[in-house]
């Protein structure tokens, strides 16, 4: 026989080529299984939460948070937090860190700690915008928010390193269980808002100096991105929120204390 | 946020990029392979096509590495976790075992048939540690060169071209 050179006329060794289908069908339902999975463990963690004891949590989580040296500002600080506590249900005691540092921020820390930084206090303009960030802090403590926060993120975790094998791919699934968690942490922080808003009116007995602070963040605000994978919601909705609270539950507004003096003597050279 | 951003830049550019690159590379393996079709090429140690004379005999080999786009990487993700065919895969190893047969051709064009061809193939997944994903093919052979004896055979050509 001789031979008789000749293309093949198709080529059977390429499968079935689609693959905006197959990408579509395939990352919708594994992030849909994966998200379902997630929704649940999150709320089963909310329950395990519950059978943790404060004292308990205390003990566990004594030592994260850095320490701070002495400071009068310290001082200050513990003793508002001291006063805005009583006005809540939380029963061990708070420990309150002032940091040296120019971010305009305050953190909550498992087992209690709250820190406070210097950039924050040069942002307020009283005591009641203080002591409405600090009840805010506090809620969160009281709401359990850190537990379930860390819970999810070990959830999130292990499910990205189960799915892929390997903590390296796990970023792949970020965005969409980033958006899971942000839109839980959104819900949780206007729980917090409302929570400080009645620690305030417990306190001082009305709530004026609520919303200094989100003011003077809107005011630096430059957002071109949406909000939804933000933790935090956006401060127009968290000012909308707070009015409408205090509109439905009556609170009155008044003059504000001023900052102690211990708290504005001095500013963080740049 | 920002890895959601850079994620789905990464995968349509490599969407858009890797459809170009790979419908550019079929154009020119089909052009390429009608070209070359005239030099037979066998993985058998035998002679496909028997010679009248045999003029040189020549190891040739040709190699090629290439890549898959980051969409199709991460569509081969996915479905390494459901399991199934890989077809995205598919496209870039039967265009990568053409290429290697077709530079093996080309280091030998007055040859007269190529015999004993072996193929191999070893992936470059993960050489950088951050998952490439490249596949290099390594095709070798015997070229042999001189005057079949089948006369309607291109291979007159070739010994017009040894005798100049």
């Amino acid at each position: 026989m001789r031979f008789r050179p000749k293309l093949p006329e198709h080529n059977p060794n390429i499968g079935r080529q689609r693959p905006l289908q197959d990408f579509l069908v395939l990352g919708g339902g594994i992030l849909l299984i994966v998200g379902l999975i997630y929704l649940l463990l999150g709320l089963a963690i909310d329950k395990a939460i519950t059978y943790i004891s404060p004292e308990r949590e205390q003990q566990w989580f004594q030592g994260w948070a850095p320490a701070s040296s002495p400071s009068v500002e310290q001082e200050t600080l513990q003793s508002l937090a001291h006063g805005l506590q009583k006005c809540t249900t939380l029963t061990y005691p708070i420990t309150v860190h002032f940091m040296d540092s120019n971010e305009s921020n305050a953190v909550v820390f498992p087992g209690g700690t709250v820190l406070i930084y210097r950039g924050l206090l040069n942002t307020l303009d009283s005591e009641n915008a203080l002591a409405f960030v600090i009840a805010h802090e506090l809620a969160h403590l009281q709401h359990r928010d850190h537990l379930r926060g860390m819970g999810r993120a070990v959830v999130l975790a292990l499910l990205s390193s189960l799915l892929t094998g390997s903590h390296d791919t796990g970023a792949l699934f970020l965005p969409a269980t980033e958006l899971g968690l942000a839109q839980h942490s959104q819900q949780r922080e206007l729980a917090a808002d409302a929570a400080a808003l009645a620690t305030l009116d417990c306190y001082y007995g009305h709530t004026g100096g609520a919303e200094v602070f989100f003011q003077s963040m809107l005011q630096q605000e430059t957002r071109l991105l949406p909000t939804w994978f933000d933790s935090h919601p956006a401060l127009q909705v968290r000012l909308d929120a707070l009015k409408e609270k205090r509109h439905i539950l009556g609170y009155t507004m008044k003059g504000v204390t001023p900052l102690p003096a211990a708290l504005t003597t001095k500013a963080v050279a740049p | 946020m920002s890895p959601f951003i850079g994620f789905f830049i990464l995968l349509l550019l490599g969407f858009i990029f890797g459809r170009i690159a790979e419908a550019q590379h079929y154009q020119r393996i089909a052009e390429r392979e009608q070209y070359w079709m005239h030099l037979p090429n066998s993985s058998q140690r035998d002679l496909l096509i028997p010679m009248q004379r045999i003029d040189d005999v020549k190891m040739v080999c040709g190699s090629v590495v290439i890549s898959i786009d980051y969409f199709k990487r991460i569509l081969a993700l996915l479905r390494s976790i459901v399991g199934g065919p890989v077809s995205s895969y598919e496209t870039l190893i039967d265009r990568a075992r053409r290429e290697a047969i077709l530079r093996l051709k080309e280091q030998c064009a007055g040859a007269s048939q190529i015999i004993n061809i072996r193929v191999e193939t070893s992936s470059i997944h993960n050489a950088a540690g951050n998952g490439i994903g490249s596949v290099e093919l390594l095709a070798y052979g015997t070229a042999i060169y001189g005057l079949t004896s089948e006369a309607s055979t291109p291979a007159v050509t070739l010994s017009q071209s040894n005798a100049a």
